[in-house]
């Protein structure tokens, strides 16, 4: 696993923020760059960007590759248990997507990985996911700070303990669409709606 | 070289966050008819779209697992005890747990009607992206206002009146 920052999923990041601020949130958002490419309703990369790696043990200890999901559609989220806001929304809003498309919903992989090395261990991912409703419909990955860091920085994402309650976490809440090649497809902000999911998982397992 | 782009997507991150407090607030789509209610009970008599015309009201999706949702839960309290003007209060509890749901619910003295949306699919026709959200409607039914994030009482008898 590389401990470099790979610049181009930093880029695609920043390009997809800029381009989700400059549509105002829309569920509509489209973004196609080429004619006949696929519509998304969230935010696209363009070109797509092979995925960073990621292997972590997810909370029932056993090891997770991302690379095992080729072939799906893939989510990928940045989150922590006890996160009193955004965290159980973006897990909510997935699980309604998920509801919503059916049948479909076996093409796609949900991983979320842990912001919090103190606070996720395995009993309160489990209880996060019970009470979520989402045990055994995705997988969460959790390791040690130095494991977890490394993993936050190849993605782009940042985390640390927020300043005004130590017990919390600032973090960047986003969430990654990787199509079946295991490109970083699309992205949506924290206030995504379940539509956008439902309509872009069908084309993120085509791609 | 590789700091400097690592910085900026950082940059970008507290941008998004700041995008998204930004729209935290009201308005939005109206004017079109509201989307069905669950028929699952959490608590009062079953409510469809149909016992809700004829009258202003306001649906408030909610979640005990949301903080913001707690927030808002005392002003909602109030106004579901006197919405006035004949207006009718419904909540809407969105992909939660039912006795999460039963134990905010007393918590809370939440006394007007309550439905459960355990999927999330009635809230997903609705089309909000945060809670607690209220859809306020006008007595056909309509959408008239939607508030996003906590409220106060007043807020809610503003939009109410101006549902009329």
């Amino acid at each position: 696993m590389t401990h470099d920052l790979r610049p181009p999923l930093a880029l695609l990041t920043l390009l997809a923020i800029v381009a989700l601020a400059g549509c105002g949130g829309s569920s509509s958002n489209s973004t196609a760059t080429a004619e006949g490419a696929a519509q998304f309703s969230g935010a696209e990369a363009s070109p797509p960007q092979e995925e960073a790696p990621l292997k972590l043990d997810n909370y029932l200890g056993e090891p997770v590759d991302l690379r095992e999901f080729r072939g799906k559609a893939v989510l990928v989220t940045f989150i922590y248990t006890h996160c009193p806001d955004v965290c159980p929304l973006i897990v909510s809003h997935i699980k309604t997507a998920l509801a919503l498309l059916g049948p479909k919903a076996k093409d796609v992989q949900v991983v979320a990985v842990s912001t919090d090395p103190r606070g996720d261990n395995r009993g309160t991912v489990a209880k996060f996911l019970r009470e979520h409703g989402m045990t055994g419909r995705m997988q969460y990955l959790i390791g040690s700070r130095g494991e977890l860091g490394r993993v936050w920085k190849s993605w782009s994402i940042v985390s640390k303990p927020a300043r005004t309650n130590r017990d919390l976490v600032e973090h960047s809440a986003l969430i990654y669409g990787i199509g079946a090649d295991g490109k970083v497809t699309t992205l949506y902000p924290a206030n995504f709606k379940p539509s956008q999911l439902v309509h872009d998982v069908p084309l993120l397992a085509q791609e | 070289m590789r700091r400097a782009v690592y910085a900026l997507a950082a940059l970008a991150v507290v941008g998004l966050i700041a995008f998204e407090v930004a729209t935290a607030g009201n308005g939005g789509d109206t004017g079109h008819p509201a989307p069905e209610l669950p028929a699952k009970v959490l608590q009062g008599p079953p409510m469809r779209l149909a016992d809700l015309r004829g009258h202003p009201a306001v649906i408030d999706f909610w979640a005990s697992w949301c903080e913001p949702c707690r927030e808002e839960a005392p002003e909602i309290a109030r106004l579901g005890r006197n919405p006035g003007g004949g207006a009718k209060v419904v909540g809407i509890d969105y992909t939660d747990r039912e006795d999460s749901a039963r134990a905010f619910l007393e918590r809370y003295g939440w006394t007007f009607p309550v439905l459960s949306d355990p999927d999330g699919i009635y809230g997903a026709h609705f089309g909000f992206s945060g809670l607690p959200t209220a859809i306020v409607l006008d007595s056909r039914g309509n959408v008239s206002a939607v508030l996003r994030g906590p409220q106060h009482v007043a807020d809610f008898r503003q939009a109410l009146k101006q549902a009329g």
